[in-house]
């Protein structure tokens, strides 16, 4: 194992950990907890030498003990917590009293955690250096009392249960996208068809490496564009960590570029191309109802995406939620609208997604074909690891389904959708097209996916349009079928 | 119209400066026509483009250049953008996708610019 670096602050192992001295707000409080004399009368030294399981019995206070040391704390100012089987007395009051009743002096201190691109803050209360150990003297019944610092809360790979019907990645995106039949398939080399070799770049507000991502073992790599505000692997949105998952749920060996924006995406696609990409995708646009001409601020962009096309890179977008959403009307990408899958596995068009006619380029109609998203009113849909505290976390959770999402505001996972999570479920599976076929061109690529999806014939768009057989304005040619287009490449 | 995320990045305006070209042809023929193989008659000359650059980052602004060197990408808080070009913070930083909103270049370089358009953020299309 490589030796551990020492940059600022301590390192233990690969944690590397960084305090900082904070003022302590006058009355701020401190939890604490307040060890009682054992039935055997031993000292803290001998109890701590002597506990086990057999000894136990010996080392617990007795009951009055206890009521003695709960009833002392209370006196002197103390809320105190005590339940029926507790062998010591958990307490919480001002620091400054604590001081004072335990006969010590205490520090409040910042902490800083960092694991690779994880990182964990947090503030707690310690005795000062050269300060003495909190004594008892005051507190008849106890010998020993230490104050309480937060638990470290990591963050799960594993999402949090829901109680109402919705997508997780993995699994349900790859199976009903028919992409996790088709790792099962091998390519003319021989590999499973699950998008190695092939690497995908998206455009998005960060890219964090959730244990998530971890856990799978995927190829994620945050990148930052050039105007963006690094680190890449910062995401305080939470919409790019979140939605990336949909990629590797369709191609989980693809090699991923998350390329966190500034504030000019022409920027952000010249450092996607400086990764040397065969798949962009984008889950953003801008919203031009009734516009007909391209605003001169965004000639620009389409003039990049015109070049990245030209150079045979496939580049899809998101059709909008509800939006006349531009770049994703422009007739050289792959413009991803929305299917609903029921319980049942019933298709219907997404009455959250996108659907219209570009008065912008003539003739284009938008979507060209459907991914996986939620309706109305939130699409609360597919659940997706963010960022513990990120943007969608805390807008997202803690309350009830479907105007929020039923997690807690702090887990790290939400459950949300859009066209935002349909773009890249199909730019993973151009990925696994692009694996079995490299010389694909853009415009093979969306031929193969607009040929071979699945007819949605139900459902009304956003905009009202409805779904009916056949290629229809609702849902372009229906759902994205992974299995049926890399049959077909 | 369903909820939809929009960048956060409110502490920043982008704009584009665009340089007046060597041929004398504008970017604007992309709006609708095929990209050529070469963007060359459409970029300004190297020593035009470093003046204008110079220009703005003494003005406060960070200064970024993209692949096809067309334009300058130009980045500073609401209060740059009202102290140089004269505009509020409410105009620059409200500013809708369908929205042109021109600025004046900075009296020293109006000879080298072009056209100085604010940049629109895009919105995120997840409905979180």
């Amino acid at each position: 194992m490589a030796a551990p670096t020492r940059r600022k602050g301590r390192t233990i192992s690969q944690v590397q950990r960084i305090d900082r001295e904070l003022t302590p707000q006058r009355g701020e409080s401190v939890s604490f907890e307040v060890v009682c004399r054992p039935r055997s009368g031993a000292a803290l030294p001998q109890l701590m030498g002597e506990l086990s399981i057999d000894t136990l019995p010996q080392s617990t206070p007795d009951e009055r003990t206890v009521q003695d040391v709960a009833k002392r704390l209370q006196e002197q100012g103390f809320r105190v917590f005590v339940d029926d089987a507790c062998t010591s007395v958990s307490a919480q009051g001002p620091y400054d009293l604590f001081e004072k009743i335990f006969q010590t002096k205490l520090r409040k201190r910042a902490r800083t955690l960092k694991t690779g691109t994880r990182e964990h803050a947090f503030e707690f209360f310690d005795t000062m250096k050269d300060a003495p150990e909190p004594s008892t003297v005051n507190v008849p019944g106890a010998i020993f009392a230490t104050i309480q610092r937060p638990p470290i809360f990591f963050q799960s790979p594993l999402p949090p249960p829901v109680r109402y019907f919705h997508l997780r990645v993995p699994g349900d995106v790859a199976m009903i996208t028919q992409a996790s039949a088709t790792h099962r398939r091998t390519t003319p080399a021989g590999a499973n068809a699950t998008g190695a070799g092939v690497r995908v770049a998206m455009l998005d507000t960060g890219f964090f490496v959730h244990p998530y991502h971890q856990m799978h073992g995927y190829r994620l790599n945050p990148v930052a564009a050039a105007d963006a505000i690094p680190p890449a692997d910062k995401d305080p949105s939470g919409h790019g960590t979140g939605e990336v998952a949909n990629i590797f749920a369709c191609a989980p060996d693809a090699q991923v570029f998350g390329v966190k924006m500034g504030g000019n995406a022409v920027l952000s696609f010249d450092r996607a191309m400086a990764m040397n990409p065969k798949v962009i995708s984008c889950s953003w646009g801008f919203h031009l109802p009734g516009v007909t001409t391209l605003p001169p601020a965004l000639v620009p962009l389409r003039m990049r995406i015109l070049s990245v096309v030209a150079s045979g890179v496939t580049v899809v977008f998101s059709a909008g939620n509800g939006h006349v959403g531009f770049p994703g009307m422009m007739p050289e990408v792959i413009s991803v609208g929305g299917v609903f899958a029921d319980q049942n596995l019933a298709l219907r068009a997404s009455n959250y997604a996108s659907s219209f006619m570009s008065q912008i380029f003539p003739g284009r109609r938008v979507p060209d074909f459907c991914g996986l998203v939620g309706m109305q009113p939130r699409a609360t849909y597919i659940m997706l690891p963010i960022p513990r505290g990120c943007e969608i976390d805390t807008d997202l959770g803690g309350m009830p389904q479907p105007n929020k999402d039923e997690t807690t505001v702090n887990d790290g996972w939400g459950v949300f959708s859009g066209t935002s999570a349909a773009a890249p479920q199909v730019a993973g599976i151009c990925a696994l097209l692009l694996q079995k076929r490299l010389t694909l061109t853009p415009s093979q690529i969306k031929a193969i996916l607009r040929g071979t999806a699945i007819d949605v014939t139900v459902g009304t768009s956003n905009m009202g349009e409805t779904a009916g057989p056949g290629v229809d304005n609702a849902t372009g040619a229906g759902l994205v079928n992974a299995l049926r287009a890399w049959q077909s490449a | 119209m369903a909820q939809s995320r929009r960048s956060k990045r409110k502490e920043t305006v982008v704009a584009q400066v665009y340089l007046r070209s060597i041929s004398g042809r504008s970017f604007r023929e992309f709006a609708e026509n095929p990209l050529p193989s070469d963007l060359s008659p459409f970029r300004a000359p190297p020593a035009a483009r470093d003046e204008v650059w110079r220009t703005f980052e003494k003005l406060g602004f960070k200064v970024y250049q993209d692949e096809m060197g067309l334009a300058l990408s130009v980045e500073a808080t609401p209060g740059v953008f009202a102290k140089v070009f004269g505009v509020s913070a409410d105009k620059v930083t409200k500013v809708l996708a369908k929205d042109t909103i021109r600025l004046r270049a900075p009296k020293d370089i109006q000879h080298l610019v072009g056209e100085i358009l604010i940049t629109p953020k895009p919105e995120f299309f997840s409905g979180a």
